[in-house]
């Protein structure tokens, strides 16, 4: 029997994670799943996330551990408020100075796993990065490609030329 | 049989050849080699022009080769073209493919929707300021799905009269809630955005001065509709006084209501569900009193944050009967005021604020150059201190306090841990020059603050006065827990030295050992930052004089500073000449002593 206090998550590589449940928690998903499944020794398949990724992610639950408190009680103020007053820290900074691959991954595993404080310091993140920028710039700082004819984005252009500030 | 002549014959068989080279080659054959295979057929020499090489029939089938090539030429413009349409579709489909395998557009819809309302959302405000974000439509074709999700639409701010781009926003946003910003925007935007009023959730109308509009009390009258679910009203009329009629009935959810140049709301009910409310240079349509706009008030027990600025000098408040009832805010954590000193203090005095609330109340004065000693601080608060303290709670609170009085800043502030922060300041017309009045802001500390237990104080000011030290005194006697002191402006503070010397005989003996305990004993830094003497060398002897007499005493009371640290300006030759007479002392003195000479220029 192993310790009832720590559960054993399994990426979809196959790479095997043995972590405390407090931290597990954090994920809604994985939370409600225990909860489901009651007090087991099983392993919990995470088949949507590699071993890196989950790697990442369980650092950043292991770190935000005591502000779990986040994902509990009622949403009063809905998503977008607590995104909009998600604040992010040095450390939450420096856990994303990581390629863009991975960066994405993360956001895109912590939305899988039901990790709202990741998400939302994910979403700062990258929100930071094109604050300000033109497209081209958020072009050119994701690799993104023109696929828009010249017709269509002079239309674009045309349609959405009151948005800007006056 | 009519024979054929020769040269008929010759012309049939160039004219044949050439239709025939035409049809076979399906390339563009010219007049010039017409001409060429004629004049080659028909045996005529170079010498003969191309209008009398070529005999009308030929002529005529040149035009329509010319045509035919025409036609043929365009044809192939027109596959080019479609092959360079195929070429276009392709490359761009293939540019789609391409951002599609991009680590950013494997983002889910609801999270890269997350990202751009943050991009929208500078302001960290609940009100839509911006549809910045929408440039990021431009991004890509993902990017410009993902941004079609109508609850990004749901937040519109519109500047200037773009009815078009309103209805586009209002179109895109589907069925969801409406919180709207519109800034100068036309009478007809505004009938515009009625007809959704079942959906608006907020509304803002920005009328600035500048340039003028046509934005009235009549041109707002599509607003009185009914908006069932409204939480949230601003009108600013900055540009006109806006008259509509608000009521309770119209908007029953409202908890959060901002008004400037506007009427103010008649309907008391309306108050009685509201969270926060702002009224800004707001006066009633029928000038009532202070009373009436009490009433009102007094029904808004739910108010978390209260705002008022410029609406009471448009209230009499002659007719407030003696023992009227308090307003009580219960739930209040923001106060702001900002009326002329004669209308503050009758409103504070109705107040009853919780101590955790925050507040700020900025007096204005117009009072002659004559009347600026008299004016303080107190006259924004209740005159009698058992309603003061019942009205301001948390006046007894602060652990630090700064008082300012500089050229144009009479500025009293203070903070805590317990409660919100306080500041308090008067702003005179003509611009006073307060520095000079530093005394009276001392005792102002004193009378404002008096029942806090105040740990750290800092003072800007004109300190030459040599007055100042009696003032200085009834300071470090209303705070003996004062642990930390920092002091700036203009001339040496020596009057702060003499009045914590002054401080002392008053002290109570130490029950133990029956030795004199220093005044504030837990004073443990003092600060003298840019303090500049101007001309007056003798002011920072006395300083020094002042200094040293202080800090042999409590040196000797057992309440020896920790640090201090100065920065005065006598000039460097002065301040050598001080610091090598005095300073060994004073290191004696104070554990950690640190100095410099300050130029008076930042």
């Amino acid at each position: 029997m192993g310790d009832s206090n720590r559960l054993t998550l399994v990426a979809s590589d196959g790479g095997k994670f043995v972590v405390d449940k407090e931290v597990v928690q954090m994920s809604v998903l994985l939370k409600n799943m225990i909860e489901d499944l009651g007090e087991t020794d099983e392993s919990i398949p995470i088949p949507n996330v590699t071993s890196p990724v989950l790697t990442k992610v369980i650092e950043f639950c292991e770190n935000h551990r005591t502000d779990a408190a986040r994902t509990d009680g009622p949403n009063v103020d809905g998503d977008d408020a607590r995104m909009r007053t998600a604040v992010v820290s040095d450390w939450d900074r420096q856990f994303f100075d990581v390629d863009q691959d991975l960066m994405f991954e993360i956001i895109v595993a912590a939305n899988y796993l039901d990790i709202k404080s990741l998400v939302d310091v994910g979403c700062k993140v990258v929100a930071d990065m094109i604050k300000g920028k033109s497209p081209q710039e958020i072009r050119d700082l994701f690799d993104i490609v023109n696929d828009f004819s010249p017709e269509e984005e002079a239309a674009l252009r045309k349609e959405n030329e009151w948005a800007n500030d006056r | 049989m009519r024979s054929v002549p020769h040269h008929c014959h010759q012309q049939y068989r160039a004219s044949r050849c050439l239709l025939e080279l035409y049809l076979k080659s399906r390339n563009t054959v010219t007049v010039q080699r017409i001409v060429t295979y004629s004049r080659i057929n028909t045996g005529l020499g170079m010498e003969v022009s191309a209008e009398e090489a070529l005999s009308p029939k030929l002529r005529t089938q040149a035009d329509i080769i010319n045509q035919l090539n025409d036609i043929q030429s365009k044809r192939r413009e027109m596959m080019d073209l479609d092959t360079l349409r195929a070429f276009n579709a392709e490359e761009l489909r293939l540019r789609t493919l391409w951002n599609s395998s991009l680590p950013v557009n494997h983002l889910p819809n609801e999270v890269l929707v997350g990202i751009f309302r943050l991009d929208a959302d500078e302001s960290m405000s609940e009100f839509p300021m911006s549809m910045r974000w929408v440039r990021l439509m431009l991004v890509c074709k993902y990017w410009r799905e993902v941004a079609s999700t109508p609850t990004l639409w749901s937040n519109i701010a519109v500047f200037g009269p773009a009815a078009a781009w309103l209805d586009l926003c209002l179109v895109r946003s589907a069925e969801t809630t409406l919180r709207i910003s519109l800034t100068k925007p036309t009478p007809e935007m505004i009938r515009h955005i009625a007809s959704y009023s079942n959906r608006i959730e907020a509304i803002a109308i920005y009328d600035p001065e500048h340039p003028p509009s046509n934005i009235t009390g009549d041109n707002l009258i599509p607003l009185e509709a009914p908006m069932p679910i409204l939480h949230h009203l601003i009108i600013d009329g900055q540009a006109a006084f806006i008259d509509i009629d608000l009521t309770s009935a119209r908007y029953p959810v409202l908890r959060s209501l901002d008004l400037r140049f506007a009427a103010i709301v008649s309907d008391t009910n309306l108050y009685a569900g509201l969270r926060r409310l702002s009224l800004t240079a707001c006066r009633y349509r029928d000038g009532p009193t202070l009373k009436q706009f009490s009433d009102a008030l007094r029904v808004a027990t739910r108010l978390e944050s209260l705002s008022i600025s410029g609406v009471l000098v448009g209230l009499p408040h002659k007719g407030m009967p003696p023992g009227s009832p308090p307003l009580a805010f219960p739930h209040l954590s923001n106060f702001y005021l900002e009326e002329s000193l004669e209308d503050a203090r009758p409103f504070m005095t109705l107040l009853r604020l919780p101590p955790t609330c925050s507040i700020s109340v900025r007096g204005r004065s117009d009072s002659r150059v004559d009347e600026w000693e008299e004016i303080t601080i107190s006259e924004l608060l209740p005159r009698r201190d058992d309603t003061r303290s019942e009205a301001l709670p948390m006046l007894s609170s602060p652990t630090a306090v700064e008082l300012i009085m500089n050229k144009g800043d009479y500025i009293l502030h203070a903070t805590s841990t317990t409660c919100g922060a306080i500041y308090f300041s008067i702003a005179s017309n003509p611009l006073a020059n307060w520095e000079l009045f530093l005394e009276v802001g001392l005792r102002e500390v004193v009378r404002v603050f008096g029942a806090a237990p105040v740990g750290r104080l800092r003072v800007t000011g004109d300190h030459r006065a040599f007055s100042l030290a009696t003032a200085w005194r009834e300071v470090f006697e209303a705070f003996p827990m004062l642990d930390t002191l920092e002091v700036s402006g203009a001339g040496s503070p020596s009057g702060l030295w003499r009045g914590l010397r002054m401080a002392e005989p008053a002290i109570i003996q130490s029950p133990d050992n029956g030795r004199a305990l220093a005044a504030c004993p837990n004073l443990r830094t003092v600060s003298v930052v840019r303090c500049v003497d101007g001309r007056s060398k003798t002011v920072s002897v006395q300083f020094f004089e002042a200094m040293l007499d202080c800090l042999r005493h409590r040196a000797k009371d057992d309440a020896r500073l920790e640090a201090l640290h100065l920065t005065l300006s006598p000039g460097r030759e002065d301040f050598d000449r001080l610091k090598h007479r005095y300073l060994s002392h004073v290191q004696e003195l104070v554990e950690h002593v640190s100095y410099d000479v300050y130029d008076g220029v930042d």
